[in-house]
């Protein structure tokens, strides 16, 4: 495992979508690599910041209350 | 290859016994025609023998809303199959579970069928067919892989050319099973009991890596099947509604803004219920409404859209910031002083294949392989196009905080 391959991978890995053994080469990897290690916490942090940001919003109160009369008359 | 071992079947009654006798002596008589394969010409011989067991008029009327299709599938064969959630088990794109990597077999008898129900074969039958994917739509050209009718050894196929002879799903429709086989008619099986029905397995798009669903039921004609009013919107309650939230933020960054985002919910949740019943209970109805919110989201955007977006993806050339940041802020704290709605305005300017892509995974949390079902694409596509949304994505945010002094950074 390079340091190419490592970053070609790494959305992957994050995303846990990596076979097993692909996943144990990366985590060996970026345990012995401090720049990928870097990159690394960068993404993730990138990841979880999109989805703390995105997630705050839900369905306006009332749209339940819409599709319930919608589908069952009420 | 799987072989139903001794320990395979419960052996409950006689002839459920007798039934897992038959099933191990056809996985023997399948491995032998595998073997013949591997001859030329036999890929012919063997497709075209189980075309012919096809009474290919009745499959004509399933067009007309007559149901297609196989066995009975009792509630043990349901919880048998495989939770959808994840995919880990579902075999790779391209290699169809009983065939594996070499496509054109005959189906094998693998552990897909040690589940033999005892109820007779019936000549002239009627079964109903439902989807068993909930993310394949009606108006989709469907490709089959093989369909166990019945147990006899043989396999039914209902292959591709047959269903490009249909041009259309027959998912709706139901077939009359006429055609019992006739002794030592290409049937290797020794019958003395009346025909069992095996459960299909799970089909499998593999062109468009997208699995398709479908579970058979025996056709009751009594109109009783349909569960009652209150227990289909209980269910619906339960599984459909609960994702309201999902659907909206899905809905809202599909369309861009509150109003289309309302509409697109409710249009969803009424197909939905409309649809209920092909709905296979317990399995990812998210997933699954996430399918028709897409379908209508494309629809309405094709329909107000004359010309569509042009963009040329693949000239659209992400490039990688943290190489930009690496030495002032590895830590990517730029990322913290950008508030919500900067991120959202900046998703919404990606072209919307990257938008999609990324909002179902880095915001909804779905996997690749529901991705690749919900928009129809392999799940190769769907890696390089999130690699792709989440560099332009970066790079968005990253000229939004050097403009703005969070960094100082050096703009493209």
């Amino acid at each position: 495992m390079n340091c190419r391959e490592c970053v070609e991978h790494l959305y992957e890995f994050l995303d846990r979508e990596l076979t097993p053994e692909l996943e144990r080469e990366i985590r060996e990897h970026l345990e012995d690599c401090p720049p990928c290690g870097e990159q690394y916490d960068f993404e993730e942090l990138f990841l979880k910041f999109l989805r703390a940001r995105c997630r705050t919003q839900g369905a306006p109160a009332d749209l339940k209350k819409r599709v319930l009369r919608e589908l069952f008359g009420e | 290859m799987p072989r139903i071992g001794a320990g395979g079947a419960p052996l409950a009654s006689r002839p459920a016994a007798r039934a897992a006798r038959d099933m191990e002596h056809r996985a023997l008589v399948a491995d032998e025609q595998t073997q013949q394969l591997d001859e030329p010409g036999a890929v012919e011989t063997a497709s075209g023998a189980v075309r012919r067991r096809l009474n290919r008029d009745r499959i004509a009327d399933a067009r007309d809303g007559e149901p297609l299709f196989p066995a009975q599938l009792g509630a043990e064969d349901r919880a048998r199959r495989a939770p959808r959630r994840g995919m880990a088990e579902q075999p790779r794109q391209g290699e169809h579970p009983l065939h594996g990597a070499a496509g054109g077999a005959p189906a094998r008898i693998g552990e897909h069928e040690i589940g033999v129900r005892p109820p007779a074969y019936q000549p002239q039958q009627r079964f109903n067919v439902r989807r068993l994917d909930p993310r394949v739509f009606p108006h989709e050209l469907l490709e089959f892989g093989q369909l166990h009718l019945h147990g006899g050894g043989e396999t039914q196929a209902l292959d591709e050319q047959l269903v490009s002879e249909l041009r259309e799903p027959v998912f709706h429709g139901s077939i009359e099973i006429l055609d019992r086989l006739e002794d030592g008619e290409r049937d290797d099986a020794v019958h003395h009991e009346p025909r069992n029905v095996a459960s299909p397995p799970p089909l499998r798009n593999s062109r468009r890596g997208m699995s398709l669903l479908g579970t058979v039921m025996a056709n009751t004609p009594s109109p009783d099947v349909s569960p009652p009013v209150d227990e289909k919107r209980a269910s619906f309650e339960r599984e459909a509604l609960v994702h309201l939230d999902v659907l909206y933020r899905v809905a809202l960054r599909l369309s861009g803004n509150p109003s289309d985002a309302d509409d697109l919910v409710q249009e969803t949740m009424l197909k939905a219920f409309r649809a209920w019943d092909q709905y296979e209970k317990g399995t990812n109805a998210k997933a699954w409404l996430l399918t028709i919110l897409r379908h209508a989201f494309i629809n309405e955007y094709r329909r107000r859209t004359r010309h569509p977006e042009t963009v040329d993806l693949d000239k659209i050339e992400p490039y990688a910031v943290f190489p930009e940041v690496q030495d002032e802020d590895p830590q990517g704290a730029f990322f913290d002083r950008i508030v919500d709605d900067e991120v959202l305005r900046a998703i919404d300017q990606l072209p919307v294949v990257f938008r999609e892509t990324l909002v179902l995974s880095d915001v909804e949390g779905m996997s690749y392989q529901e991705i690749a079902g919900i928009l129809g694409i392999p799940v190769g596509t769907v890696k390089s196009r999130l690699f792709r949304a989440r560099q332009l994505l970066q790079g968005k945010l990253y000229d939004y905080a050097v403009e703005m002094g969070y960094i100082k950074g050096s703009p493209a």
